[in-house]
């Protein structure tokens, strides 16, 4: 895994992407470039194509027109040729589907023990420094029926870290929680952000998660990408009327605030989010700051 | 040893025959379940409780015990009675009273299907308990019944076989009758293999499709 | 006369018909149920045409053209064996269906889950998708064994002694056909009804989710 200088060749390429469902065109020639280690946030209205993106990356559906490269390769969902790029990614999913006959800490280690073949032993202490970096490792032992929805994600997000991705995709995994429960998830989503040079992929309708973790947001409409730009640029002067309604429609969903129709409202402060809860990856996230100022 | 297509071909009509009393004896075997499952169904709910133990008691025997077995019985405890049935309609009973255990269950699950709150929300409007039962419980509880009931029309057509066993002279029956006479296996029981599935195979595409339309209501 | 030691004899190799049978319909079940949802068309349809061949006929009918139709190509097999083959076949085809429709039912996002962590198809199988799908397999499997108990009572008809035979016997050396049909029900009742309460009992449990 490359540690320092960022590698030039993208992470992944979409090129004229396209997907339907019978006649339902649902991604209608996307095209995107992630740069490998950027932390991409992905927004738009339900049913805009978003989880489709990402669905497609991961190799969960077949594409229906146009090309996917993922690290300079022609990457086809299925095909044996492909494999090895699709070993490289890795998927935390909005119903976490998490093993329920499995132990936490078995969830963890299957794939890495099953699949790459780490010793179990060397396995088990590695789940256990991922569930101390998601708050949990006291629920090693537990079932996953046993966890609250929060808990379970971050659980999922350990398990989808302990096979060592360089893309991960996130398909709204806050979406699924009672809301008291979605800050713990956000937060190690944000110190995971911060302290990684993963490339990673949040379809998100947290805007203030957008907003503050996220290199860059792209806005979707339709199965397109009708706006993309560094967040601040985004979330405070929008080009596209339809990025001004959509923005809209979340900040203000009963239309309540002052001001004209089409002014740019705004997103929560940085704290909104809340300190970490994981200091283990708060100390490496100072450090990085020290040594940046 | 070949399959003689030409023979097979002579005692077509034979078995074709056969065949027509098979599907007579599951049309009245099925028109009998169906008004004895009703009948049981509505015995489980009685308020005495010794009419609901016989209800679940019968239901319990006929399920714990092979069709064959009960078939011999009629067949023997029915001119005890002074009831000297044709064999042919004693199969039909037999297959009434078997099945009837079956469709009882059948329209158990179909009312409890339907949620509690839907007869609380007819007492609520106040509705009449006609109107509660032809309104509102029976169009939702029908629906999912209908694949069931076919699942075991299927069942009963393919248990008929059986009814050879005491003498009628059904589809199977008639194959034994050939075999009987001729000596030849292969192509009496290879036809009966392929009309059952001539029969069969078309109606589970029904029930199938039945399951699906009616399973998309709920 | 006392019918009943001859009776219990009778419902012993009931018993062992009954045993031998759903050793091959489990296995069989499992290879056929399988092969229904590979990804494979070459695995898939043969195992359709099983199912169907074996759900779409009779029993009874399967029982004799094992026992009087496969000689004829070459297959000899005794009537014990003509008749634990026929039985298992037959109901392997129902169990393929239950092993199926029960590896369905597990919800789609944990085969996702398997291939996002590259679990290759075998894997999640073995791993994620039966040890998930087996507890939903066990009432409706315990329902086939019950029918299948009964189901043996046909195999009296091509000259097994269980059950079924033995009383027949009795009815034509005695007469005492309505006493002797009764008493070979309880038989069946008692061996078939503790079974079904039993597997009632785990469908309670079984129901409720992970
Ligand atoms: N497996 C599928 N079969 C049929 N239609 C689908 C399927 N998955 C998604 N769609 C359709 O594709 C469209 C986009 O879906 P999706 O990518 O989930 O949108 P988003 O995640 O932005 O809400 C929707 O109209 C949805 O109904
Ligand atoms: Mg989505």
């Amino acid at each position: 895994m490359n540690n320092n200088s960022p590698n030039p060749t993208p992470a992944a390429i979409f090129r004229d992407v396209q997907k339907s469902f019978g006649e339902n065109k649902v991604l209608k020639g996307l095209d995107l470039t992630i740069a490998d280690g950027e932390k991409v946030a992905i927004i738009g209205p339900s049913g805009s194509g978003k989880t489709t993106v990402l669905r497609l990356l991961m190799g969960l559906e077949k594409l229906s027109g146009g090309h996917i490269e993922v690290f300079g390769k022609d990457y086809v969902a299925g095909a044996k040729a492909s494999r090895d790029v699709a070993d490289r990614i890795g998927m935390v999913f909005q119903h976490f589907n998490l093993f329920p006959h499995m132990t936490v800490l078995r969830n963890i280690t299957e794939a890495p023990v099953r699949v790459r073949g780490v010793k179990p032993a060397e396995a088990k202490k590695r789940a256990m420094n991922l569930l101390d970096q998601v708050g949990l490792s006291e629920k090693a032992d537990f079932y996953p029926r046993q966890l609250s929805g929060g808990q379970q994600q971050r659980v999922a997000i350990a398990r989808a870290l302990a096979m060592q991705p360089d893309i991960m995709l996130f398909d709204e995994p806050t979406s699924a929680l009672d809301p008291e429960l979605v800050g713990d998830v956000l937060k190690v989503m944000r110190d995971l952000a911060e302290s990684s040079n993963m490339t990673m992929l949040f379809v998100t309708h947290e805007m203030t998660f957008a907003r503050h973790v996220a290199d860059r947001v792209i806005f979707m409409d339709q199965g397109i990408v009708v706006e993309s730009g560094h967040p601040d640029e985004l979330f405070q002067a929008p080009h596209e009327q339809r990025t001004r309604n959509f923005l809209r429609s979340v900040l203000d969903p009963m239309g309540w605030a002052e001001g004209p129709k089409d002014a740019v409202l705004p997103v929560a402060p940085v704290d909104a989010i809340g300190p970490s809860i994981a200091p283990f990856i708060q100390d490496a996230v100072n450090e990085r700051n020290r040594a940046a100022n | 040893m070949k399959f003689n297509l030409e023979f097979a071909l002579s005692i077509l009509p034979e078995l074709l025959q056969g065949a027509i009393l098979t599907l007579a004896a599951t049309l009245g075997g099925m028109a009998l379940a169906l008004v004895g499952g009703l009948i049981l169904s509505v015995l489980q709910q009685a308020r005495l409780w010794p009419v609901r133990f016989l209800a679940n008691g019968y239901i319990a025997v006929v399920r714990s015990t092979p069709l064959l077995i009960q078939l011999f019985f009629l067949f023997y405890i029915l001119p005890e009675f002074g009831v000297t049935a044709p064999a042919f309609w004693t199969g039909v009973l037999g297959l009434g009273l078997h099945y009837s255990a079956y469709t009882a269950e059948v329209y158990r699950a179909g009312l409890e299907n339907v949620p509690r709150g839907q007869w609380e929300a007819a007492t609520a409007l106040h509705l009449s308990i006609r109107d509660t039962w032809t309104k509102v419980v029976m169009p939702q509880a029908i629906p999912p019944m209908v694949p069931m009931l076919g699942n075991y029309l299927i069942a009963m057509f393919k248990d008929t076989p059986i009814l050879a066993t005491i003498t009628v002279i059904e589809l199977f029956g008639a194959a034994n009758q050939v075999a009987g006479i001729t000596y030849r296996y292969f192509e009496p029981y290879t036809l009966v293999g392929l009309i059952f599935l001539a029969l069969s195979i078309p109606s589970v595409l029904l029930i199938n499709r039945a399951d699906r339309r009616f399973s998309l209501v709920r | 006369m006392n019918f009943l030691p001859p009776l219990i004899q009778g419902l012993y190799n009931s018993l062992l018909v009954t045993l031998g049978a759903s050793a091959v319909a489990l296995a069989l079940s499992f290879v056929a149920g399988l092969a229904l949802i590979t990804p494979w068309r070459v695995l898939r349809v043969p195992a359709r045409i099983y199912v169907e061949i074996f759900r779409g006929t009779s029993a009874l009918v399967q029982i004799f053209y094992f026992f009087y139709v496969l000689p004829l190509i070459g297959i000899e097999l005794t009537p014990m064996t003509a008749g634990i083959m026929a039985l298992g076949m037959c109901f392997s085809a129902y169990g393929a269906e239950v092993v199926r429709s029960s590896i369905q039912a597990v919800d789609k996002g944990q085969w996702e889950a398997s291939h996002a962590l590259s679990f290759s198809w075998g894997m999640a199988v073995r791993r994620v998708i039966i040890p998930q799908a087996l507890r939903r397999m066990l009432p409706p499997f315990g329902n086939l064994l019950v029918e299948l108990l009964k189901a043996t009572s046909l195999v009296s008809l091509i000259g097994i002694t269980e059950l079924a035979f033995t009383g027949s016997s009795l009815v034509r050396s005695t007469g005492e056909n309505v006493l002797v049909y009764l008493l070979v029900m309880a038989v069946y009742f008692a061996a078939a009804y503790p079974l079904s309460l039993l597997v009632r009992h785990f469908e309670r449990r079984m129901t409720k989710a992970w």
